[in-house]
């Protein structure tokens, strides 16, 4: 293979790359690897393995770093192991080197994706993410059906306003995820502000993209939504999604070449703003009972800090709270990234069925999280192990609270 | 000294030095231009985490993660019980091998015991301390391997180069210690290791050991780009470069 199908690799991977010294402190943490106990799967054999691809494709003349497989062949071998990662970041955060082992997953599913390797089924669903502009592959005009279905009062569509609500896919077209936006545009309202839908302008934000290896797909979403925002003057936009904000606030800049002219916000940060700042009415609320638990999505809090804002809006709403253990910075995934429900389903169900059975162990009534694919998937979990546990998004139960929903 | 022993100590000391910075270089030139074979620089585009203006709360996080990461406490994240063994293997360890490595530029010229006398006598300082320490570092590695053979995670991705390094390195620091345990000559020695740096000892140390640390020590030296080892001269960056993410991401992008 020619060294320019690896131009994504850059000195500073190979510094990251050849800083690894094998300890395999991530075993310890590695949600994929608690369950299949592969070295291939553990982050520092993931390292090794990408050495030595990379190494094998670049100067081949070099007798001393020629490995004696075939690149295209060790590849081949090895994607199923690429794709077998929830993109948690957990390895990063315990690494003793900070090895930002996020991003290097993501370039090595570039390099598989430029080889064409990837998984049947992710050929699958990149061809219908770059034609129907969703990762659900159906008519992207039905992205606010939620709207009108759920009973939404003039909520407004691409039209001029200070805040632009971005649903992202997941909550506008699974079911028991389109309770998550619907509860968001109440608060929104509750608010006061001036807010719109993006309605069928809205396309996938590229995260689905970015994780199959996609990299010029996500960039045509990118520069779609940025524009679709622009368009609207919005100085804010706000998600419930983290994966969704994430990609927006730290990737766009860096797909489409140039700074955002509008700021990115999940919804949690705005929520817990404006409770500070006291412009949330928060008056006559009937708080929960019920034990409450908290799950950090690892895009949400690890990999975009934003920890203590959902908990200072349970705390406005409810009496009794108790933290989950491995949470935090070091929260351990639920299963739900990295789009492993497409690739690796019985993974992903076995990841959750290990973090639901730490909210069962607590006694918690209510499981609350803030990210659509969360929700979903510790339903999942706990629908597996037969447990009846309620669980409902942030913005969910403070709606609720609020007596908005 | 007898004139094969001499012989072979200019050898150690006089000639093989050359071939150790040699190989050292060249082993790093082969790096460098292998990374940068990989991509044209000019393709990197500043991410937004890149483009984040610099706040004195993120400047704060980014020194407070730094200084956590080099007290190796990255893995302390979680009192985990493994997390700690290790954490206390390979902390001590490393800390006591850099004061050794510390301690080898006394006899160099660059510091002297009379700096910190009133820490403790110069006897202390330069014998005994440095005999503990040296004790540390090989109890440290040699339970680093025990746990590389013995746990099944890490002995799985372990190969040839992780035990190596483990071998030699417990080789200097066995020979290292031995120098001191067996008997000394109690006369003042001269080590030139380089035409221009003497180390200048008060007594002489067995002269065999000494030679089996030069030879390992410099084994390390050699083999170092070319293994990962290559941490030791890679880890402050990309401890810096995590430390900096974590401060804008913690700090300065969130609004
Ligand atoms: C900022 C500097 C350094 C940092 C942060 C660092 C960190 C680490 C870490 C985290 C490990 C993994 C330990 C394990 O296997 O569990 C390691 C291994 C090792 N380090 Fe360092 N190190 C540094 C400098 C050095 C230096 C200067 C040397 C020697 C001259 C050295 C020699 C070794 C060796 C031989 C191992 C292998 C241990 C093993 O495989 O178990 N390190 N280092
Ligand atoms: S914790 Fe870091 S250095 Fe250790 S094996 Fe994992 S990736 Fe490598
Ligand atoms: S990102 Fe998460 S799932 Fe993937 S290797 Fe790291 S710890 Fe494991």
């Amino acid at each position: 293979m020619k060294l320019e199908t690896l131009k994504e690799v850059s000195p500073f991977t190979m510094l990251q790359l050849e800083t690894c010294a094998r300890c395999a402190h991530c075993a310890e943490y590695c949600p994929v690897y608690d369950v299949l106990k592969k070295p291939q799967v553990m982050p520092g054999g993931r390292v090794s393995v990408m050495l030595k691809i990379i190494k094998s494709g670049v100067n081949p003349w070099f007798a001393l770093y020629r490995s004696k497989t075939n690149k295209l062949n060790e590849i081949e071998n090895y994607v199923e192991n690429v794709y077998n990662c929830a993109l948690c970041g957990r390895c990063m955060a315990v690494c003793p080197f900070g090895i930002q082992t996020d991003i290097l997953w993501e370039l090595f599913r570039k390099i598989v994706y430029r080889f064409n390797k990837h998984p049947p089924v992710l050929k699958e669903v990149d061809k219908f993410i770059l034609s129907t502009y969703n990762a659900y592959g159906v008519g992207n005009d039905a992205r606010s059906m939620w709207v009108d279905y759920l009973g939404l009062d003039n909520a407004k569509i691409n039209e001029r306003s200070d805040v632009v609500y971005f649903v992202g896919c997941t909550s506008s077209f699974k079911a028991v995820a389109q309770d998550i936006a619907y509860a968001t545009s109440l608060i929104l309202n509750h608010a006061r502000l001036s807010w719109t839908l993006l309605g069928e302008d809205e396309w996938c934000c590229g995260a689905p993209l970015l994780m199959i290896g996609d990299e010029d797909g996500a960039r045509k979403m990118a520069e779609h939504n940025v524009k679709a925002i622009e368009n609207l003057d919005a100085k804010l936009v706000v998600s419930a999604c983290p994966g969704c904000a994430r990609t927006i606030k730290q990737k766009y800049p860096s797909l489409i070449g140039r700074a955002l002219r509008f700021n990115v916000m999940h919804v949690m940060e705005l929520l817990d703003l404006y409770i500070r700042k006291e412009r949330m009415p928060l008056k006559g609320i009937e708080k929960e009972s019920a034990l409450v638990t908290y799950h950090d999505p690892c895009e949400l809090a690890r990999l975009s800090g934003v920890i203590d804002e959902p908990r200072h809006v349970i705390h406005a709403v409810t009496f009794s709270f108790r933290e989950m253990p491995e949470g935090k910075k070091d929260v351990r995934c639920c299963g739900g990234g990295g789009i492993l429900q497409a690739v690796n389903d019985e993974l992903r169900l076995s990841i959750a069925e290990k973090r639901v059975r730490q909210a069962q162990a607590l006694e918690a009534e209510i499981l609350t999280s803030a990210c659509p694919a969360c929700k979903i998937t510790l339903m999942d979990g706990l629908k597996k192990i037969g447990v009846k546990m309620q669980v409902l998004d942030v913005t969910e139960l403070f709606a609720r609270k609020l007596g908005l929903m | 000294m007898d004139t094969n022993l001499k012989l072979l100590m200019d050898f150690i000391f006089g000639t093989l030095p050359w071939v150790t910075y040699a190989t050292f270089l060249f082993g790093i030139s082969l790096k460098l231009y292998t990374w940068f074979s990989t991509s044209p620089p000019s393709r990197t585009v500043p991410s937004s985490i890149s483009r984040t203006p610099i706040s004195a709360e993120s400047i704060r996080l980014t020194i407070g993660q730094f200084i956590y990461l080099l007290l190796f406490q990255g893995r302390f994240i979680k009192p985990k019980a493994k997390s700690f063994v290790l954490w206390l293997m390979s902390f001590s360890a490393h800390i006591s091998l850099f004061l050794i490595l510390f301690g080898h530029l006394r006899p160099i010229g660059v510091w002297s015991a009379s700096w910190f006398a009133w820490m403790a006598s110069e006897q202390f300082l330069t014998r005994d301390l440095p005999f503990y320490l040296g004790w540390v570092v090989l109890g440290g590695f040699s339970l680093l391997l025990v746990r590389r053979v013995v746990d099944r995670s890490v002995r799985s991705i372990s190969g040839f180069d992780d035990y190596f390094l483990l071998a030699i390195l417990i080789t200097i620091f066995l020979a290292g210690n031995m120098m001191r345990v067996s008997p000394y000559i109690h006369e003042s020695f001269a080590l030139r290791i380089s035409p221009s740096i003497v180390m200048q000892l008060k007594e002489t140390p067995s002269l065999i050991w000494l030679a089996v640390h030069g030879i390992a020590a410099q084994v390390l030296i050699m083999y170092m780009p070319f293994s990962k080892l290559f941490h030791i001269i890679a880890s402050p960056f990309t401890i810096l470069a995590y430390s900096i993410r974590h401060g804008r991401l913690y700090g300065g992008m969130k609004t």
